[in-house]
């Protein structure tokens, strides 16, 4: 899931590309451009990510259901290969995504840097790695949590 | 009275409460008289021949289960559940919004950060239960129509009690430990902290509460010293039991009335308070009575199958419920 908490408006989201593994909505991913595919970085980085986004559009058996939670399975899941939106953000705006590991998450690591795994989950920065995404604390939205993320305009380490 | 006004009689009767009539020994009027000696005149038969062309028996429980489960009232779960009777090929979603915007202080002319409603989907757990037993054909013979209104009434209660236990087991899950709507009390009996909790939680949703536990509790509750007055003496003395607690109607369980396996009606060392409406039940299909006869063996074997209900609670942790643990 991948809410967004302040944007500027009118920003473009890139929806002709695929995903190669399977992913979910809010995790962080790279752009292959020799393969033209988001894929999962091949290590801990906070540079040029994207993070995905699906629009919420029921198909199936599910186009009889009139009342849907946001955080139904099959409006946050991307099957390998399937188109997805990638968002990026730019500095000042906050996002909030359920992708990532809750024991590190916790009210201690508010404003610690964040990066993306190799799993596309969020994570505490390693001490090397620069990122200018930073850890504002969790946040509820109806029976789920979110980790708050703030973009920062420079990229910085943990210490 | 002719063959029609028979029938007609039967058709119109509440098998179920003229079962339990026959049982308690309680005063027929008279068509009750003339359709009980019809139906005994039958199953006699049954019992000589051992064939049952019409599937009589099986027509008749089904009819009483039917009438009592679907039709009668059933106190605490009509108070805390919405109910209704869903079809066999049918089912169900509870959809439940928490507000969970946010507002906050702003400068004129700026942003604040969004936040969400999100509606959260609680699906049913579904139960088929099922209860069978066999009539011999001497017992129908000698007894026809008390037998049959025997088992009626005991099988719709088998069902009816394991339907309240589960539901009150998966009430009593959904509530762990360290939660706010949970307290451990640390001893066999209600003190008036514990009680005061229970009803401070329970009012406060400001619906209608009720609290509901085994009988010992709720007796230990009435004799909580401190805030008694002389209506409430002279009431515990004529009836034993005191109707309310601090407003809230109070329902005791009896503890000494087992189910069919020796179990308890409901969860041992707990006490639940309920506000309002919990959740959402409801009965699938219909319930079927099918009989097989074993003339090798002179007996019926009775099943009574397709018991389908299902519930869903509003929330996950079942929020308008406060569950206090005894030891």
């Amino acid at each position: 899931m991948l809410r967004t908490i302040i944007e500027n408006g009118g920003k473009a989201g890139k929806a002709n590309v695929k995903v190669t593994a399977a992913s979910k909505t809010g995790m962080g991913v790279v752009y292959d451009v020799a393969t033209g595919k988001y894929k999962f970085p091949a290590a801990e980085t906070a540079a040029d990510i994207y993070f995905l986004d699906k629009s919420p559009v029921a198909t199936g058996i599910d186009a009889a259901r009139t009342n849907t939670s946001d955080y139904q399975t099959s409006f946050n899941t991307f099957a390998a290969g399937e188109l997805a939106i990638g968002k990026v953000f730019a500095p000042g705006e906050e996002f909030a995504t359920d992708q990532y590991d809750a024991d590190t998450f916790i009210s201690t690591a508010k404003g610690k840097r964040v990066s993306i795994g190799t799993d596309g989950a969020l994570d505490i920065a390693a001490s090397t790695v620069a990122s200018p995404y930073i850890f504002l604390g969790t946040m509820t939205d109806g029976s789920h949590t979110l980790a708050r993320i703030l973009v920062a305009d420079t990229a910085a380490k943990n210490s | 009275m002719a063959e029609f006004d028979i029938a007609e009689a039967i058709r119109n009767t509440n098998m179920y409460e003229l079962a339990c009539k026959t049982i308690d020994k309680v005063e027929l009027d008279e068509t009750e008289k003339l359709v009980t000696a019809e139906l005994d005149q039958k199953f006699k038969d049954i019992g000589k021949t051992g064939y049952d062309k019409d599937r009589e028996i099986a027509a008749f429980i089904q009819k009483a289960v039917n009438e009592e489960l679907y039709n009668a009232p059933d106190e605490i779960l009509d108070r805390i559940f919405d109910r209704d009777t869903i079809t066999a090929a049918d089912d169900f979603e509870l959809v439940n919004a928490k507000n969970t915007l946010v507002t906050y202080e702003a400068a004129q002319g700026g942003n604040v950060p969004k936040s969400y409603i999100d509606l959260s989907v609680c699906t049913p757990k579904w139960k088929n239960r099922q209860v069978e037993t066999e009539i011999k054909y001497a017992d129908l013979e000698k007894n026809g129509w008390k037998t049959v209104a025997k088992i009626t009434e005991y099988a719709v209660t088998a069902l009816k009690n394991d339907m309240f236990t589960d539901i009150f087991n998966d009430i009593d899950g959904a509530i762990s430990s360290g939660a706010g709507n949970y307290l451990a009390v640390g001893a066999a009996a209600m003190s008036q902290t514990a009680a005061d909790s229970l009803a401070l939680y329970t009012n406060d949703w400001g619906e209608d509460p009720i609290i509901v536990g085994y009988a010992k509790y709720i007796q230990q509750m009435n004799k909580l010293t401190g805030h008694e007055s002389n209506a409430m003496k002279d009431e515990l003395y004529r009836t034993g039991r005191l109707p309310v607690f601090d407003g809230i109607p109070l329902y005791p369980i009896s503890g000494v009335r087992k189910k069919g396996d020796g179990t308890g009606l409901f969860v041992d060392k707990r006490v639940f308070g309920v506000a309002g409406k919990i959740g959402h039940l409801s009965m699938k299909g219909d319930v079927k009575t099918y009989e097989t006869e074993n003339n090798n063996l002179e007996k019926i074997d009775i099943k009574v199958a397709n018991f389908n209900y299902g519930w869903a609670l509003n929330s996950a942790t079942a929020d308008k419920v406060y569950k206090v643990v005894l030891s």
